[in-house]
C-alpha cells in the first residue's frame, strides 16, 4: 500500500523539517540521519493509519520523537559523542556571521533535558501550537508550556543572555560584559 | 529597538520553580536565536539517501533488492507498535501472568 501522490509530496515537503528536528534533538547529524530514515520507513509502513487531510507533519513528528525517546536516547548516552561533533560541524561554516552563537546554542541545547529540548524545538523552532506539541509529545498542554518556559530560561542562563540585545552584540559569549555595566547603549 | 515578539506569552512572568526570573527580552532572544539557527538547518539540502529510500519504498523494491531496507522495515514495524502504545499513555496492559502459574508442588 503506497501513499497517494499528494501524500508523498507532503512527505517530501516535510523532510527538511524532520531532518532539522532530528539533528536538533540528537545533536549529532549521523544519528539524526538514522532517525529520519527510521521515521520514513515507519511512516511508510503505517501510512494507512494516517487520516488524510489531518496534520501529516504532526503525525510524522510523533513517529520521529517516539523513535527517539524509545530507541535513540539510550544509545546516545552510550556513544556519548553527541555534542562536540555537531558543534564542530556547525563551526566549519565560515560564511555564517553568527557561527559562534550557533555553536554555543547547539551546545546549550544539548545540555538541557530531552523533554525540554523537544518542547522548545516544537514550539519555538517548528512553530507548532501548544496543543499540537502536546499531542505530538503525548502530554498535557500545561506540561508543554512549562517545559518550554524552563527550556527558555535554562538556555538563557547557559548562554548568559540577560537582555534581548545580548545576541546581537559581537562580544557575545563573554559573560563578564553582561554582568558589568558596559552594555548600556545611548 | 525593534521588537518582533510574536503573539502573547512573552510578557508574562513564567511560573517556573527553581529557575531564576529572566527578563522576557532575554528568553525572547533565545527563541529568536533558536529559530534562526533552525532556519539554517531547514535550508540545508536533503541528503540523497532519503530520496532514494522513499523511491525504494515506493517501488516496493524492498522485497526484491533492498534486503537492508526490508530488515529495517521489519524492525520498524515491530517497534512502532511499542511506541504507539506508549504514546497512548503507556497502557500498562502488559500482563505478565506467568508468575501465578507456578504450582509444581502438586504431587
Amino acid at each position: 500500500m503506497s501513499p497517494s501522490p499528494e501524500l508523498k509530496g507532503e512527505l517530501i515537503k516535510a523532510m527538511p523539517n524532520l531532518r532539522a528536528f532530528a539533528i536538533s534533538l540528537c545533536g549529532n547529524p549521523d544519528r539524526a540521519d538514522d532517525l529520519v530514515q527510521q521515521t520514513l520507513v515507519k511512516a511508510w509502513t503505517k501510512i494507512h493509519t494516517f487520516e488524510e487531510g489531518t496534520n501529516l507533519r504532526g503525525w510524522l513528528f510523533t513517529i520521529l520523537r517516539n523513535t527517539y525517546f524509545t530507541e535513540f536516547r539510550k544509545t546516545r548516552r552510550e556513544v556519548s559523542d553527541g555534542d562536540g561533533e555537531y558543534s564542530s560541524r556547525l563551526s566549519i561554516q565560515p560564511s555564517q556571521q553568527s557561527h559562534v552563537d550557533l555553536q554555543d546554542l547547539s551546545a546549550a541545547l544539548s545540555q538541557i533535558p530531552d523533554e525540554q529540548r523537544e518542547a522548545i524545538l516544537l514550539i519555538a523552532a517548528e512553530g507548532f501550537s501548544y496543543e499540537e506539541a502536546a499531542e505530538i509529545s503525548g502530554c498535557a498542554v500545561g506540561t508543554i508550556k512549562s517545559r518550554v518556559n524552563r527550556a527558555r530560561h535554562r538556555l538563557a542562563e547557559l548562554l548568559g543572555v540577560t537582555s534581548g540585545d545580548d545576541f546581537s552584540s559581537d562580544q557575545f559569549g563573554s559573560s563578564v560584559l553582561i554582568s558589568g555595566s558596559a552594555v548600556t547603549r545611548g | 529597538m525593534s521588537k518582533d515578539t510574536k503573539g502573547g506569552a512573552s510578557g508574562r512572568a513564567p511560573a517556573t520553580a527553581g529557575t531564576k526570573r529572566m527578563p522576557a527580552a532575554a528568553t525572547d532572544a533565545v527563541g529568536r536565536k533558536l529559530k534562526e539557527s533552525y532556519g539554517e538547518l531547514l535550508r540545508e539540502p536533503i541528503p540523497d539517501k532519503f530520496m532514494q529510500l522513499l523511491q525504494q519504498l515506493d517501488e516496493g523494491a524492498r522485497k526484491a533488492q533492498g534486503s537492508e531496507v526490508a530488515e529495517d522495515e521489519e524492525a520498524a514495524a515491530g517497534t512502532l507498535d511499542m511506541t504507539t502504545d506508549e504514546a497512548a499513555g503507556s497502557s500498562s496492559s502488559s500482563n505478565t501472568s506467568k508468575a501465578s502459574s507456578s504450582s509444581r508442588n502438586e504431587d
